[in-house]
């Protein structure tokens, strides 16, 4: 794995801000938000890589900013590796994956759907597990959980 | 409404066009025969489907929102809700992550009895896989055996947790008491009738000829279209992919014990229910090496009771070392 | 007693043979009460509960109930998990669909009143919000003993609802069943 991270952090200089290996085969890595496209793409096709397996797509909100991890396994060398960035709250943009890894989809619009990161180039980004028509991004740490935000549709109470 | 005769001409008017757009069906969420509440909107070419949209979320709870809330070991509750087919092996996961987190050491005969009952669980869960398979695939007996099998489970769960199917006993640390007294016999016998079960369940499926036509090569899901949409468990195992947690990075005690992952090529329906028919005879095989190789000794949680103020502080330790 | 007197009393057997003498009345009753055909419809861990209630150990074709695919078969309905806002416009429908009389059964904590998921964002703090309940069976899960138990009692209730039309008395007030917690939960 050295050789891999070596050609890597080379390759993309100052857009991996920090790196850490836990284990032989375990990394994570923060890197700038502009890149997070870039780097997916590399990880997928370098021959040193080959991390072919997403395993997960994740966004957390920490009051000032959403930091988003993708979790990614290689079936060719098993590595893993964990990759972080973070996003501002007011302009939540980050580039969509779903070209690369098709099985990120669902996940993309999961988190769309409950922090409202609006995953640009995403083919189909609208809400998943919430109804259509649900105000607010639930997730959100200033989300008010007041049920007359959102009511029950349709069918009124019948007594 | 009414057409010029002049034009348009028949060829503008294309039967072809007309046939290409396709029949839109709807199945679900209120269709019966869901499993889970799922809904599909096919769109069909005669009786082939040549495009699906599959719409869930409607059992979302927003558990994410909740457990923010409660301290971590209030919300080993839920866990078991989640998959509520194998509510043990959800309640292992997030101890697993509190222990991790708070650096708690499990002692060994917890983490014997936990591969024990995670392993009897996984049977239970298969099962139900296997009735409902069954059923849907015309073998409605499938159902009854399996069920039957399935209660012989519940049974030993439920002496030792006191719960058929919402168990809540793994706890942060350990177990929260030890195995009751002749359990490993009376799970023995278990291990012995259900192996030839297993035989009974091949003589009516595997070895059935419609069966098998209903199963071989449909549904083909390629290796690289499993590694792409991220399959995991059975399903990424019956295309090929070599992918099992318990041998990848073994937790509890798994890399103590012997088995085989059975993993198949072929992708299709057959090898999916293959290769849970495979892991059924590997669960007993570890169940039988647990029970011979469990120590004495406590099992119970030999830590603290974290309240969320202490496991707030240490979650911010490993924040830091995140952010460091 | 003659046969009249008897044919007051309700449904009796021709001694002998296979031939039963009621008031047609009588048999509906009768009928609709020991062939309660139930909705198939689970939504979460009380649904698994419900196929153990169904199947081999338990065995719920004993009492005459039947899983059927479709509402417009179904005398029942068991409401059989959480119950969320996304979901609740379908349930509603499922029960408009089903022809009279037709009974609901709430299954499990969650069906009854939020259960777990009381504080939760989605999910309806009951189905009785928009359906009428006639049967409570608590548990988290209920054990399939409880809701065979459930279904006796709504038996009960159908004998006694048939019972009062007969004597030409108002239908009794529907209150709701309430089946408790016994021993540990599914």
């Amino acid at each position: 794995m050295n050789q891999a991270v070596e050609n890597l952090l080379q390759r993309f200089g100052e857009a991996i801000t920090e790196w850490t290996q836990f284990s032989p085969n375990e990394l994570r890595l923060t890197v700038a938000a502009s890149s997070w496209q870039e780097i997916a793409q590399y990880l997928r096709d370098e021959p040193l890589w080959r991390m072919d397996y997403p395993a997960d797509l994740t966004v957390w909100d920490t009051g000032n900013e959403f930091g988003v991890y993708l979790r990614l396994w290689s079936s060719v060398y098993n590595h893993n590796a964990i990759v972080l960035t973070s996003i501002s709250r007011e302009q939540p943009h980050i580039a969509s994956l779903t070209a690369i890894y098709p099985g990120v989809d669902w996940h993309e619009r999961e988190m769309y759907d409950m922090y409202g990161v609006i995953f640009e180039g995403h083919p189909n980004l609208k809400r998943i597990l919430l109804p259509d028509d649900w105000e607010g991004f639930p997730f959100r740490k200033d989300y008010v959980a007041e049920p007359s935000g959102n009511p029950l549709h349709g069918p009124q109470p019948v007594n | 409404m009414s057409v010029p005769v002049s034009s348009p001409t028949p060829s503008t008017l294309s039967t072809v066009e007309i046939l290409s757009q396709g029949m839109v069906i709807n199945v679900g969420p209120q269709h019966p025969s869901t499993h889970g509440v799922l809904r599909l909107i096919l769109t069909l070419d005669g009786e082939q489907i040549v495009a699906c949209e599959p719409v869930i979320g409607y059992l979302h709870r927003g558990l994410e929102k909740m457990m923010e809330r409660r301290p971590y070991r209030h919300n080993i509750p839920f866990t078991d809700r989640l998959d509520y087919l194998a509510a043990l092996s959800n309640n292992l996961a997030i101890c697993q992550c509190t222990e991790r987190l708070g650096g708690v050491e499990v002692p060994e005969r917890a983490q014997y009895i936990r591969v024990l009952l995670m392993e009897l669980q996984r049977i239970a869960s298969h099962l139900v896989f296997l009735g409902t398979f069954g059923t849907d695939l015309g073998a409605t007996t499938m159902f009854l055996y399996a069920f039957r099998e399935r209660e012989m489970v519940l049974d030993l769960l439920e002496e030792c947790t006191g719960a058929r199917l919402t168990y809540n006993w793994v706890r942060v640390g350990g177990v929260p008491d030890d195995l009751p007294e002749g359990f490993g016999q009376k799970v023995q016998d278990f291990v012995k009738i259900f192996r030839q079960r297993i035989g009974e369940y091949d003589m009516l499926l595997t070895r059935n000829r419609i069966f098998r036509s209903r199963t071989q090569g449909i549904g083909v899901l390629p290796k690289e279209t499993a590694l792409a949409y991220g399959c995991s468990g059975p399903v990424a195992r019956a295309s090929g992919i070599a992918y099992d947690i318990r041998k990848v990075a073994p937790y509890e005690v798994y890399d103590r014990v012997e088995f085989d992952v059975p993993v198949l090529e072929s992708g299709d329906v057959w090898a999916r229910y293959l290769v849970r028919m495979e892991e059924l005879r590997q669960s007993l095989r570890i169940i039988e090496q647990v029970l011979q190789d469990m120590p004495e000794g406590p099992c119970r949680p030999n830590c603290p009771r974290y309240s969320s103020l202490q496991l707030v502080s240490l979650t911010r330790v490993w924040k830091a070392r995140v952010a460091s | 007693m003659g046969v009249k007197e008897r044919l007051e009393q309700g449904i009796i057997r021709v001694p002998g043979g296979t031939i039963l003498v009621a008031k047609l009345a009588d048999l509906m009753a009768w009928a609709r009460k020991s062939s309660m055909w139930s909705l198939t419809f689970g939504l979460s861990c009380c649904a698994i509960e419900m196929m153990a209630t169904a199947a081999s150990r338990y065995d719920l074709d004993r009492f005459g109930m039947f899983f059927r695919a479709t509402p417009r078969q179904a005398d029942v309905m068991i409401v059989a998990g959480w119950v969320s806002v996304k979901m609740a416009p379908f349930i509603k429908r499922l029960y408009e669909q089903m022809p009279e009389p037709k009974y609901v059964i709430a299954m499990g904590g969650c069906a009854s009143a939020g259960g777990p998921y009381r504080d939760s964002i989605t999910i309806v703090k009951g189905v009785d919000q928009f359906v009428p309940v006639d049967v409570y069976v608590y548990g988290c899960p209920p054990r399939p003993e409880n809701l065979i138990l459930g279904i006796l009692k709504l038996q009960e209730r159908i004998r006694e609802e048939h019972r009062a039309e007969k004597n030409g008395l108002p239908r009794p007030v529907r209150e709701p069943i309430i089946i408790p917690e016994t021993g540990a939960t599914g």
